[in-house]
């Protein structure tokens, strides 16, 4: 069984689309980073090549917040890429998303 | 006067409804007749209601979830922060399915279907009817685990 981060699971949305369900506290910095760069003020940015998120579900316990994100491939070293082609437009897309995070003061962390 | 009186009461209030005169005879009965629909109804009305409630969790939608508000369970942090959150994932299962998303391992998941054929325009704004991902085994059945092969649409 692969590692799980605790926070976070694995499912589908009703389209049968694999999503990732992560699970934040309404007054946490996660989610309002996540909330801005969600927003469609920062959305539609060409270089914002943070993860979609699908939809947000606010519990009524008004605390707990599910951000459910659109599943995105495997991981770096198990992905398919074929070609060199393929592999500097991934690395640029990694970089200008890295880029836009931190022109808006957000850090990833865990590079 | 009394003599006369007397039969009257007799034929109207003993001898036909009992101890009572005629028509108050009948309004009393009128009474146990509504206090017996009433019943009926009330019994009957309890009943749909339950059976409503019962019927409207079989079909997942966003109002399900607001009768259900008051027992919805509660969410313990504590538990989340100290990163023992199998019960808790557990628990939020139902809500999460409520609004149309499921957990992996649940019995949800595996009786959704496959997603859209076509794979995103713009991957960082799909749309309902695209697909995340370009699939390269596209139609095939759902596994288990996430071993399926994805890659990025470029």
């Amino acid at each position: 069984m692969r590692y799980q981060h605790p926070l976070c699971r694995m499912g589908v949305d009703s389209l049968g689309r694999e999503v990732y369900i992560k699970v934040v506290q309404r007054k946490s910095h996660e989610w309002q980073i996540m909330e801005f760069l969600g927003s469609p003020m920062m959305r539609p940015d060409c270089t914002n090549h943070t993860i979609p998120i699908v939809s947000i579900l606010c519990h009524h316990d008004g605390e707990t917040v599910f951000i459910v994100q659109a599943k995105w491939g495997t991981d770096w070293y198990s992905s398919s890429i074929e070609t060199m082609k393929e592999l500097y437009a991934v690395t640029h897309q990694l970089l200008e998303g890295l880029a836009f995070m931190h022109r808006h003061g957000v850090g990833h962390g865990v590079i | 006067m009394a003599m006369a009186f007397a039969p009257e009461s007799e034929v109207l209030g003993r001898s036909q409804y009992g101890s009572r005169p005629g028509p108050i005879t009948c309004t009393y009965q009128r009474e146990n007749l509504n206090t017996v629909m009433w019943t009926i109804s009330s019994i009957f009305s309890t009943f749909s209601q339950y059976f409503f409630l019962r019927l409207a969790s079989l079909f997942p939608s966003k109002y399900n979830n607001l009768m259900s508000a008051e027992k919805e369970p509660k969410f313990d942090w504590a538990n989340w922060r100290e990163r023992d959150t199998t019960n808790e994932w557990d628990k939020c299962s139902p809500f999460l399915e409520s609004h149309g998303v499921f957990l992996l391992g649940t019995e949800a998941y595996f009786k959704t279907p496959l997603p859209p054929s076509s794979p995103a325009l713009s991957p960082f704004l799909p749309t309902p009817d695209e697909d995340f991902v370009y699939r390269l085994m596209p139609y095939t059945v759902r596994r288990k685990f996430f071993y399926s092969y994805v890659r990025a649409s470029f």
